[in-house]
Parts: structure tokens; sequence; C-alpha cells
């Protein structure tokens, strides 16, 4: 007998399915789009079909299919962008030199034409859950980027101060935290000035006579 | 293919195993169509010769004598399965081949194959009405208790997301015990049920263990009156096997009951029982979906050049037939059935008394695309 835990993850494939992604679908009038397109309305996606290549994805598509032909030809893959909407491919078949291309691109998938209904769902489900899971990770990437640079910029600016004002680390952080505080204006921004100031003032004093000094 | 010759349908249902008792259902529905096919004349004088294997409710067997009957046989439609596990088995080998094959059962959604057609309902022509009349009487505080495989799974998990939509919702267990549980198994979870009393108990136990659970119930003394158990597959035939006694009073929804008053299901129930096969079966919602599915195909191959699924299907999807529940009709986009919601309540005769019945034929959605209330709601924004 088991107790199974089924409905920790109860919610993941139904508030994707709840959204009703809209998929573009970039296929040519020629590649055999029609079973997916009809799988798509069943699991109740809103699908357009596009062809050639639009110049730019509008804001409201959620996921791509994208045809890659077989032969290889120079397509214009300007709409590609790195926040854009996930990608699958779709193939007529599978070899090396197709699957390169295929991530040279980014995609998050590949499927083989012509597509089956069954596996398809999973592969949206988890594109989709992967691309959300990919965006969060990277935002919180630049984020702890930028918190990093902020801090050796305070460091530097703390360094600055101590150095010319011969005061203590806390004193100097008190600094420059009350005149963040002050001209509301955040930390980081004060620390950037001191150093942009101290940059400039030793160009100055570099630039000058030694003896004018 | 000959203008005379016969026409061949394979049969896969056992007559063995866990789930033997419900898929004699299937086989004796359609079985019973046949007969009726060929006694008036075969399909445009052709006569319909069916092969049974018998996959003893064995999920590797499905896959053995499905594609005995594709090479050896070579039969290209076959009506069979009985759990979404034997389904699942068979679907690989029926697209490998591109053969057609018939569904006769409700089951959890979420599928589509082009080489399949699904005569039992959708969840939202069963669960979705459920669900609905279970919180509205006795409460969304659910025990759910099922076998361990893909349909309870499934199932529980819509019910579970249906009944998120009540703010006192609570999911009071979720117990799973094998298809071939014996009784102190489940004797065990009904002693759990009577020390949580929850609102009702949702049971998507299948084949033999179905009876002991309501058999357990009754000794345990619970009142349906006040806490009955809800089901989408307790049928006549699982209140035959568990005694009209311990069923009494609990729930079913389904698109067909034995019960349902209408001229053509009653004459179809009267032949059934004048029929050579009356000893053999009970019907239930899993023989009328074979029964009528079969009268359906029929109907298609009167069309049809060839028994070939590219020739029949274009004449099976979107085909309309006077069925047993009312007139049913396949679904071109999804392969499923337009099907008539119905809820019973088990009575003393070991038949339900239909309590629910609008009358209204309802679109398969086996992806709850419209039918959810989450998405519902999101439509209603866009």
């Amino acid at each position: 007998m088991t107790n199974f835990d089924q409905h920790k993850h109860v919610g993941i494939s139904r508030a994707i399915l709840a959204r009703k992604p809209s998929v573009l679908v970039l296929f040519p009038p020629e590649a055999d789009g029609v079973s997916l397109l009809t799988q798509l309305k069943r699991i109740g996606c809103s699908v357009e079909i596009c062809w050639p290549h639009p110049p730019f994805i509008d804001a409201h598509i959620d996921l791509i299919f994208l045809y890659i032909p077989p032969e290889v030809e120079q397509m214009d893959y300007g709409w590609l962008h790195e926040s854009g909407p996930p990608v699958i491919s779709v193939a007529n078949f599978e070899n090396p030199t197709l699957i390169d291309e295929a991530l040279r691109i980014g995609v998050m998938a590949i499927l083989m034409a012509p597509i089956k209904a069954s596996g398809l769902l999973s592969t949206i489900i988890t594109t989709l859950h992967q691309h959300a899971k990919n965006s969060r990770n990277s935002h919180r990437i630049s984020q702890l980027e930028k918190k990093i640079i902020n801090l050796k910029m305070l460091e530097e600016a703390k360094r600055i101060l101590i150095a010319k004002q011969r005061i203590s680390e806390n004193e100097a952080y008190e600094l420059i935290r009350s005149q963040a505080m002050s001209q509301r204006l955040p930390i980081e921004d004060i620390a950037r000035d001191i150093i942009q100031s101290e940059k400039i003032m030793s160009k100055i004093i570099n630039a000058a006579p030694k003896n004018t000094i | 293919m000959k203008a005379s010759d016969p026409i061949k349908i394979g049969l896969l249902f056992s007559k063995q195993g866990v789930t033997s008792q419900l898929e004699s259902s299937q086989l004796y529905g359609a079985l019973f169509a046949i007969d009726e096919i060929n006694g008036l004349g075969g399909i445009a004088g052709r006569e319909i010769i069916p092969t049974h294997y018998d996959p003893q409710s064995d999920n590797a067997r499905y896959k053995v004598t499905l594609e005995r009957l594709i090479i050896e046989d070579q039969i290209n439609l076959v009506f069979g399965g009985y759990t979404s596990s034997s389904r699942k088995a068979m679907l690989p080998i029926i697209e490998k081949h591109n053969k057609l094959l018939f569904y006769p059962q409700q089951y959890e959604g979420f599928e589509f194959s082009e080489n399949i057609i699904y005569t039992g309902a959708a969840p939202n022509q069963n669960l979705v009405q459920l669900e609905k009349f279970m919180t509205a009487n006795f409460g969304a505080r659910v025990y759910m208790i099922g076998s361990n495989y893909i349909y309870p799974y499934e199932t529980n998990r819509n019910m579970h997301s249906l009944i998120a939509a009540h703010p006192s919702h609570s999911i009071v267990a979720e117990r799973y015990v094998s298809l071939y549980a014996n009784r102190n198994a489940i004797n065990d979870i009904v002693e759990d049920i009577k020390a949580k009393q929850p609102d009702f108990v949702f049971c998507t136990l299948i084949g033999r263990t179905v009876p002991y659970l309501y058999q357990a119930y009754l000794s345990a003394g619970l009142d349906p009156a006040k806490m009955p158990i809800a089901s989408l597959n307790t049928s006549e035939v699982e209140i035959n096997m568990m005694g009209a006694e311990a069923a009494l009073g609990h729930y079913t929804s389904s698109p067909y009951f034995q019960s349902i008053d209408s001229p053509l299901n009653r004459s179809t129930v009267d032949r059934f029982f004048a029929s050579r096969y009356a000893e053999r079966a009970i019907p239930n919602m899993n023989w009328e979906a074979s029964y009528f599915a079969m009268h359906l195909l029929a109907k298609a191959f009167r069309n049809s050049d060839t028994d070939r699924i590219e020739d029949i299907l274009p004449n099976i999807l979107g085909a309309e037939i006077e069925a047993p529940q009312g007139r049913v009709q396949i679904d071109h986009l999804t392969h499923h059935a337009r099907l008539y919601p119905r809820i019973g309540i088990a009575n003393a005769q070991g038949q339900f008394t239909i309590i629910e019945d609008q009358g209204l034929r309802v679109n398969p959605d086996p992806y709850m695309v419209r039918s959810h209330p989450a998405v519902a709601r999101n439509y209603s924004h866009t």
C-alpha cells in the first residue's frame, strides 16, 4: 500500500495550461504543420501561424514552434532575442548538423516531424516551466551581479574616505550613508560619485607640474 | 478485400484477472451488437467475424495479443481496453501499425491518438458533474481512495483541482492500493475513513477491490446518507459483485445507467437479456460504450471502401447514432464522444435511481481546456 504525496506538484501543469499559452508556429506551407496545429488546439493553446519569419515577436507570444528546413539556408533570425519566448524546433530528421543548428539558435527542445500527439503536451509543459525557471534564474544572477558591483564600489569609496579623512571604516560608511539619505540617492550612487571625483582629482594632480603643490 | 468478404474485428477484453467482470460487459456489449448487425444482414451483406483474445487483465498481454490480431490475423479494427494502463500499453502498437482502436471506457482524459476512438466519458462528462453534486450536497472535505495506477492518480489530481475552488475544501487523505489488494488493506482504510469523517469518499478503486470497500463500509456501520462514496466507475456490474445492500445510497456519475427510462434503452436491455449472452454480462456504462461503438462503426463502414483507417476514419469522425443513453456523436477534433452526463444513486434493487439528468449532450473536453474553473476564469479575461 502506498501513500503518495501526489499533490505537491499538482498545480504546475494545470497552471501552465490554464494560462492558455499563446503559441506562434513558424512553419512554411510545405511543412506538415497540421497535426501540430490541431494538437495545440486540443490542449487549449491559442495558435498563430506565420511564414516567412516575422521581423519581431509580439510580446504576448509565450512559445514558438520553429520549423528548421533540412536544406541549410541562411535564415534571418532577427526576431531571436535572449529575453524572448522559448523556442521548440521541428525538423524532418535527426542528425548532428541540424541539432547543432537548433542549438545555435538556442532552442529548448527538438521534435521530429510529423508531430505525434503523444509527447507534445509533455514537451510544451517542460519547455514553458524550464523557461520560466531560467528567466527567474537569469534575473536573479543579474541582481547578484549588480549587488557585487555595488559592494565593490562601496568598499572602494570607503577606502578613499578612510585615506583622505583618516577615519574608521564605520565612520566612512556612516558618511556615505548619511549623504545618501540627505540627497535621497541610493548608497551606490554616492559611492560612485566619490570614486569618480577621486579619479578626476588624481588625474588633475598627476597632470600638474610637481612643484605647484 | 471483396465486396462479399466478411469483416474481421478484433476484441481484446479480459475473461480472467482483476477486471474480468468489467471487461466482460464490454466484450458482450460488442458481441451483442455484432449479433444484431449480422442478424440484419451484416454490413451491406458482409458478415462481421469477431476474433477475441483474452489479455487476462495483464498489460503486457494486451500488447502481445494486439500485435497478434494485427500481424497474424490481419485485422485493422480492434475494440479493447478497460484500465488506462492497458490503453497506454496498446497506444504505441496501434499507432505503429496505423490501425484503429475503439476504447469503450470512461477514463482520466489528457490523451489523443489519431488511431483511437474513445466512446466512454471524458472527465468533463462525469467528474465535473460529480464534484459539483457532491460538494453542493455533502461538502468539500474529500477522502480519496484509489487503485495504484495512472487513472486514479490523474482523476484525483483533476478532482483536487476542481474542489480547490471551494474555500473550505480539504483532501482529508489520498490512499492508493494495489489492483490485487486483499480485504485487509481496504478494511484498514475504512477504519481510517471512520476516524477522519470526511464529507464524502471519492473512490477510484478498480475491478476486484471495489466491492471490498463498499462491503467494509457497510460492516463498519458508515451511513451513506451522511457520508457517501462517490465514483465514476462503480456500475451495475460492481453492485452485482458486492450485493445491493453494500451499494445502497452511494453515488456514481456516468452517461449510462441500465435504468435509463427511454424506449430505446428499455428495448435494448430487454433484447440483451433475451440474447444468447444474457447470462454472461450485465449492461452497464462499459457495455453501452462498447455496444454503441460497434453500431457506430457498422454505420460508418457502409460508406467506406475498405476497413483501413484512412478509408473508415473520415466516416467515423462526426458520425452520430442513437445510443441507449441518447443520440451520441464522435467529435472530429478530439476523437471522443458527445455524451449525456448523469448522476445515479444505488438503490435496493442493485440498480441506479437517476437523480440528475439535464438531458444535455456535452462535448468532450479531454484536456479540460474549457471545463476547468481555472481555465474558464482565464477565458473570461481574454
